[in-house]
């Protein structure tokens, strides 16, 4: 073990005195890069600046590791008394110390520097520097640099593994089509476990290689991986994806006692507004709306609305399907029930192929989630900031001259499903959320951390009080509702603007 | 045997890199591994230090299967190669720093006096460095933890006949007890000190003996006859005949001494009217051998 050790330190002693300028470049504008207050301003060149230093991270990468390169015939480490898992050992202890651990730092520093607790800039700094998707984008290219033998043959197989990507990808978006995007909140049916797959990828031909040192064995997997990982994701149609969402939901019952309901009358409709909206919607389209009403919802819980596809039927024969791929924002309706609206496109040459049927159906499909709250905090918004079980470090600020609250909220390890922020006495129904909810299971979002950022309008002077709430998920389920006609009622009562 | 091959085989695609190749190095020899290019030296040696897998036969080095070869076995083999990858961005001091802690056994006064004997600028990077300094550097690396079996790939190659000197007395003052198995095609600046030699033709080992053996068998012989001799049905010990009216020219295999010789010829060929033998360098030996099987493809 010390002997080991000792050959850790040495390679480790040895990258660092070949690559130091260009480490330590590299570490000052990672660090640099965790302060938003220093990009912000910048504009492009704040952008420009981080593309720079990720491709400055991947070519430090592939430079160490090709410096001692797996994929050779004639490196000096092949003949010296380095075991191959200790060299991969200095390789990552490098990739740890120059690029993972300034990212630490800088977000650290960053976190002190906005007044925030010691705990939670540690935490912070962790999230950022060394979370999940950070780790497995350094994995990637460790096992990317493992099976290359230098930086030309890096970038030709980088430029290829891109090209053939970029077919793949429009192939699957030919085959699937528009419903092939994924739902709001339910992205980590896919993208979790790709990105989970990535990393057990990465790490298996960073193994083979080092301990085995079979680049061909090594190849292979990287590329059967890819094939095999397209041909399992390219059936995950959204519906399919929202299917097997709601087969791991917890409470089934909770839901079934919610009725959504579509506004009476014919939906409103009207033909382009200017010359902006007609060029976004294209020659000979109108655009026309949607809204349904839910009750059963319980007390204090909130539903989310995720995506709604809009199917046109004649004798129950699909002729066209439309859809809405955000959600609207929930509101009150009228009668005091929670409410959605979703926005619809219509080509004219669709409707008057559907107009000249007088059996045309139009059923509406909503991927709905219900969320319960887990954990509430209450606190003045007066810019000190707390720990909150099950809620993280929160805090909030407020501005008397715009009535503006800034509601901040860090939460390290398993996440909510999404937080609420509202002003302390009225529902969280009506309150602000922190963005689309994400429903990925804590047993997969145990590493890293997330920061919610929420804003809310107060009235009066003084300092208003501010609940904070985070919601998980309940329950996911769809909804569908059949009316006649094409815009909610017959052609006759519903025509087209 | 420190080194002992069996029916060893490596394929590159549908060519035949090394076919069923056996070698036996003594320990305490000095083995020359001679070959025209394209023999098969290089990946031999390769398959020796397990940077290539057999695909069948195998080898044994220091007593152990080439194929498990652990890093602390590397501990008593050295293995250079001309085209060796260094750290270039290195300075010199930097990498005799780097290696002296991966070796437990590095004698730093022997570094310290090859390095002054070599006259090897400590500051340099090993990326700016001469053809022949790089040479001596990688000499000093594969010495100073004094390993029981050195393997030299091409170490002369390149090297201007001042530094192939340097290079050369570095290695044997400095090589002891060392086993050397060494691949080069500079044969007159290695044959002084080396005492077996093997020499391969199409990835397989045709003859290996003793520089003794070798010198004593090999005789490059020219004959005058008193007729025109029909040179045809010669010995097959008899390599590359070359006849030019009364005169022939051949080199004997099998030389026992000139008595002997000079019956069989004129029992082959007939009367003989002038016989001259001599002996045979190592580079003379080489090239007879190599001009002899190019004769048979």
């Amino acid at each position: 073990m010390k002997r080991q050790l000792r050959l850790i330190g040495a390679l480790l002693h040895k990258d660092f005195r070949i690559v130091w300028i260009f480490a330590l470049l590299n570490a000052s504008l990672i660090g640099l890069g965790q302060f938003p207050s220093v990009l912000a301003p910048l504009g492009p060149l704040g952008f420009l600046l981080q593309t720079t230093i990720a491709l400055a991270s991947v070519v430090l990468i592939l430079v160490v590791f090709h410096e001692d390169a797996i994929v050779s015939l004639n490196q000096d480490w092949l003949t010296r008394p380095i075991p191959g898992l200790v060299l991969l050992l200095a390789k990552s202890a490098f990739v740890v110390f120059a690029i993972m651990l300034p990212a630490v730092l800088g977000g650290m520093a960053y976190n002190l520097y906005q007044g925030h607790s010691v705990g939670e800039s540690l935490l912070s700094g962790l999230a950022t520097g060394a979370g999940g998707s950070g780790l497995i984008f350094n994995l990637v290219v460790m096992a990317f640099a493992a099976v290359t033998a230098n930086l030309r043959q890096a970038i030709i197989a980088l430029l290829a593994g891109i090209a053939s990507l970029t077919v793949l990808v429009a192939i699957t978006l030919q085959i699937l089509g528009i419903q092939g995007m994924g739902f709001t909140g339910t992205d980590w049916v896919v993208g979790r476990s790709l990105q989970i797959m990535l990393g057990l990828v990465a790490v298996s031909i960073l193994l083979v290689q080092y301990a085995l040192r079979h680049t061909r064995a090594a190849r292979v997997i990287a590329g059967v991986v890819v094939i095999a990982a397209w041909v399992v994701m390219l059936p995950m149609t959204g519906p399919r994806v929202f299917a097997m969402e709601k087969f791991l939901m917890r409470d089934a019952a909770a839901a079934a006692l919610i009725r959504i309901e579509l506004v009476k009358g014919c939906f409103p409709a009207h033909a382009p507004n200017g010359e902006d909206e007609s060029r976004i919607v294209g020659p000979g389209a109108f655009i026309f709306r949607t809204r349904n009403v839910q009750e059963g919802i319980p007390a204090g819980d909130r539903l989310s609305a995720g995506p709604v596809l809009l199917t046109y039927r004649v004798a129950d024969q699909v002729v066209r399907t439309l859809y809405a791929e955000w959600p609207s924002p929930q509101g009150p309706s009228d009668g005091g029930l929670l409410a959605t609206t979703q926005n619809w496109l219509l080509p004219r040459k669709t409707y008057e192929q559907l107009a000249h049927n007088r059996n045309v159906q139009t059923e509406i499909h909503y991927f709905l989630s219900l969320l319960a709250p887990e954990a509430s905090a209450e606190f003045q918004a007066d810019g000190r900031r707390e720990f909150y079980p099950r809620l993280g470090y929160c805090g909030a600020t407020f501005n008397p001259e715009s009535g503006v609250v800034n509601v901040d909220c860090f939460k390290a390890g398993p996440q909510p499903a999404q937080i609420v922020a509202t002003l302390a006495g009225t529902p969280p129904s009506a309150g602000t959320p922190s963005g689309f909810p994400d429903f990925t299971p804590a047993v997969l979002d145990f590493w890293g951390g997330r920061r919610y950022l929420m804003r809310l309008r107060a009235a009066g002077n003084g300092v208003p009080r501010i609940q904070v709430t985070a919601f998980t998920a309940l329950a996911h389920f769809d909804r569908r509702i059949v009316v006649p006609g094409i815009l909610g009622g017959p052609v006759s009562a519903c025509p087209a603007p | 045997m420190i080194i002992e091959t069996e029916n060893l085989t490596k394929k590159f695609w549908r060519h035949d890199a090394v076919r069923g190749l056996n070698l036996s190095v003594p320990e305490g020899a000095t083995l020359a591994l001679i070959g025209a290019n394209g023999a098969g030296k290089t990946t031999t040696l390769r398959l020796l230090v397990n940077i290539f897998a057999p695909d069948q036969g195998s080898a044994r080095v220091l007593g152990i299967d080439s194929r498990r070869l652990k890093p602390d076995d590397r501990l008593r083999i050295g293995y250079l190669a001309e085209n060796q990858a260094l750290p270039g961005r290195l300075s010199i001091a930097q990498y005799f720093d780097y290696l002296r802690r991966l070796y437990p056994n590095w004698d730093r006064s022997l570094e310290m006096q090859l390095r002054k004997q070599f006259e090897l600028p400590p500051e340099r990077s090993l990326g700016k460095l001469s053809h022949g300094m790089r040479m001596k550097a990688m000499l000093i690396g594969v010495l100073a933890f004094r390993p029981k079996l050195l393997i030299l790939d091409e170490p002369l190659s390149g090297l201007d006949p001042l530094v192939r000197d340097e290079v050369m007395s570095g290695l044997l003052a400095q090589a002891g007890d060392t086993t050397i198995l060494i691949s080069s095609h500079e044969l007159a600046e290695i044959e002084g000190c080396v005492t077996h030699a093997a020499f391969m033709v199409r990835g397989k080992v045709i003859v290996q003996e003793t520089m003794e053996s070798l010198g004593a068998r090999f005789r490059d012989v020219t004959v005058t006859f008193a007729q025109q001799p029909i040179v045809r049905d010669l010995r097959e010990s008899w390599l590359n005949p070359q006849a030019e009216g009364l005169q022939l020219q051949f080199v004997d295999t099998a030389f026992v001494d000139d008595v002997r010789l000079r019956e069989q010829v004129q029992k082959h060929l007939g009367a003989i009217h002038h016989f001259e033998s001599a002996p045979l360098s190592l580079r003379e030996i080489s090239k007879a051998l190599m001009r002899a099987t190019r004769q048979e493809t």
